[in-house]
């Protein structure tokens, strides 16, 4: 039994920095991009093999399922504004940008120069046998799993990840929503979105599944939520599986999306860290310390936070997708 | 011959194999990071290395025998998030540039202080001439 | 104990699915071929997979939310399946594929 868990890790390995090098040797953008999809699916296997279930939910979820279509719509985005510039008419709506093999050098790089190969070379492998070093003369320690574990009851849930996540470490929660509002911000003040560079899938397939999927989706993100509390999942999971759905929805229509309400999108946007900050700020006055709770309030405050969270970060995800600030908001 | 089986037995445990194949992701990673060009491929590079880290960080929380430590999977979780983030704005980064320039690729070598802006983005000048021009302009 | 038998053979016989899927993703020399094989192949594996677990779930809860997987993946599955085929019909297959 044990040799075949064995096995299955040296396999797994092995396909990971396999297809993880494939997916850097690659001169076809596009290649690389699909590589780097089934990089993250295997990654999320990985996950549950050192049993994080979290972390494969939000691997799979994020990792694969959101960056991808970020990097997919990407590379549209770069084919359609090289189509646009060979062309030479710079303020046309983006033209078809798949036409009969339009310009795929867009999409392609180089194989590197040999120049450059022993230098890397070796010093990816003096940094790779460092690390490797390290590890091995790294002593053994059980690491805070027992001081989690003595505190859960005071933590207010009953899963020692969101417990870390919302209550322990809600510090490194609190910055990580600001780090996911200060990347939107960043990439809206690159300015005004423009058409997403892919046309509606005629025919009434993908609209039909959205109808049955969309709904599915939400209640799946919102029983992720919950489940949170006791069981693998929470907000980020919920929030990728929410933004997920969003980002289907805008794929659908890339065409003609629904104008965004400036004022309750933004609100939306910076509900989770507002909300966060205000719940710490409130422990500081009421002296639990700055994000901190009192016992009988930390399962309803977690969950709160969580709630906006979700919503938080699905928003996010949806916005940066399409990249910019909303059409028709001079804000 | 039992000490090699321990030895091997030692070796092969996921608390030391994962972090063995996360510092190897991490040194790929970088590697891909120098050679290649293309910003999206950099992109990719820089995230199969944060993938790395990653490895390692969950490997070494499975040590041992009790359940993994939820610190190292809680910080995981964030790291996930935050390079989502930090990829989503990268791409927009890229997108912005390329609108620019006309290309996505980062040019070899410190950037040269005399020559003019304009000879970044030589692929404007050319853009009438075909199918020609794409080869001028991609950097060599 | 017949459970786990029950679980074990349906689990390769999803497995056998599986490979000729991906044998024929990888062997087939066109966009529609391979999706034939892959989408047909991988459904009917999926649901022999999430029939062989069914064996193993704790309750009735467990049973539904697997049967809800494979009804999920069948519905995505078929609609990317179609919207692949849709855009190689009119834009011709990608050029990376060869």
């Amino acid at each position: 039994m044990n040799g075949l868990l064995v096995l299955f890790d040296l396999v797994l390995l092995a396909g990971i920095v396999g297809v993880a090098w494939r997916c850097l040797a690659s001169t076809d953008l596009f290649r690389a991009v699909v590589l780097f999809i089934t990089f993250g699916l295997l990654l999320a296997l990985a996950w549950v093999r050192l049993e994080a279930p979290d972390i494969a939910l939000a691997e799979a979820a994020i990792g694969a399922g959101i960056t991808g279509a970020l990097l997919l719509v990407t590379l549209e985005r770069l084919r359609s504004i090289m189509a646009e510039r060979r062309s030479g008419r710079p303020h046309t709506p983006p033209p078809d940008p798949t036409g009969p093999h339009a310009l795929l050098r867009a999409l392609h790089d180089p194989p590197p120069e040999r120049r450059t190969f022993i230098p890397a070379l070796s010093f990816a492998l003096v940094v790779g046998g460092l690390l490797v070093t390290a590890l091995w003369h790294q002593p053994h320690s059980t690491g805070l799993e027992p001081v989690v574990d003595a505190h859960m009851d005071i933590s207010g849930v009953d899963h020692p990840i969101t417990a870390v996540l919302l209550n322990f470490r809600a510090y490194d929660t609190f910055l990580e929503l600001a780090i996911v509002l200060i990347a939107l911000l960043g990439a809206w003040s690159l300015g005004r979105h423009d058409l997403i560079p892919a046309r509606p899938a005629p025919g009434p397939i993908l609209p039909g599944t959205l109808r049955l999927l969309v709904p599915v989706a939400i209640v799946t993100g919102v029983y992720v939520l919950w489940a949170g509390s006791h069981a693998p999942g929470g907000a980020f999971q919920a929030g990728a599986i929410l933004g997920a759905a969003g980002i289907l929805l805008v794929l659908a229509r890339p065409r003609q999306l629904p104008m965004a309400p400036g004022v309750p999108l933004r609100l939306g946007l910076t509900a989770g860290v507002a909300l966060f900050l205000l719940v710490g700020l409130y422990g500081l006055v009421a002296g639990h310390g700055f994000l901190g709770y009192a016992d009988a309030w930390a399962y309803p405050l977690i969950l709160l936070i969580e709630v906006a969270a979700t919503l938080s970060i699905a928003l996010a995800l949806v916005a940066l997708f399409v990249a910019g600030r909303p059409a028709g908001d001079d804000a | 011959m039992n000490g090699l089986a321990e030895t091997l037995a030692h070796t092969l445990a996921p608390g030391l194999l994962y972090p063995t194949a996360g510092a190897i992701l991490f040194a790929l990673g970088l590697y891909g990071l120098i050679r290649r060009h293309h910003l999206v491929l950099r992109i990719l590079a820089l995230n199969i290395m944060g993938s790395g880290v990653f490895m390692v960080l969950l490997g070494v929380a499975a040590r041992g025998e009790g359940p993994p430590d939820p610190v190292a999977q809680a910080l995981t979780l964030t790291g996930i998030v935050v390079a989502v983030s930090a990829t989503a704005f990268a791409l927009a980064l890229v997108v912005h540039l390329t609108r620019l320039t006309g290309h996505a690729v980062m040019l070899p070598g410190p950037p040269d202080d005399d020559a003019p802006v304009e000879d970044i983005s030589r692929g404007e000048h050319h853009a009438d001439g075909g199918p020609a021009a794409s080869d001028e302009d991609r950097p060599s | 104990m017949i459970a786990n038998t029950l679980t074990v053979l349906l689990l390769l016989a999803g497995l056998v699915f599986f490979a000729a899927g991906t044998a024929g993703l990888l062997r087939f020399p066109d966009v529609y071929s391979r999706l034939h094989a892959l989408t047909k192949a991988d459904n009917v594996g999926l649901g022999l997979v999430v029939l062989g677990l069914m064996f193993q779930a704790s309750g009735p809860a467990d049973i539904l939310k697997l049967l809800l997987i494979w009804l999920l993946v069948l519905a995505a599955g078929t609609t990317a399946a179609h919207m692949v085929a849709q855009r190689t019909w009119t834009h011709g297959e990608f050029e990376s594929d060869r």
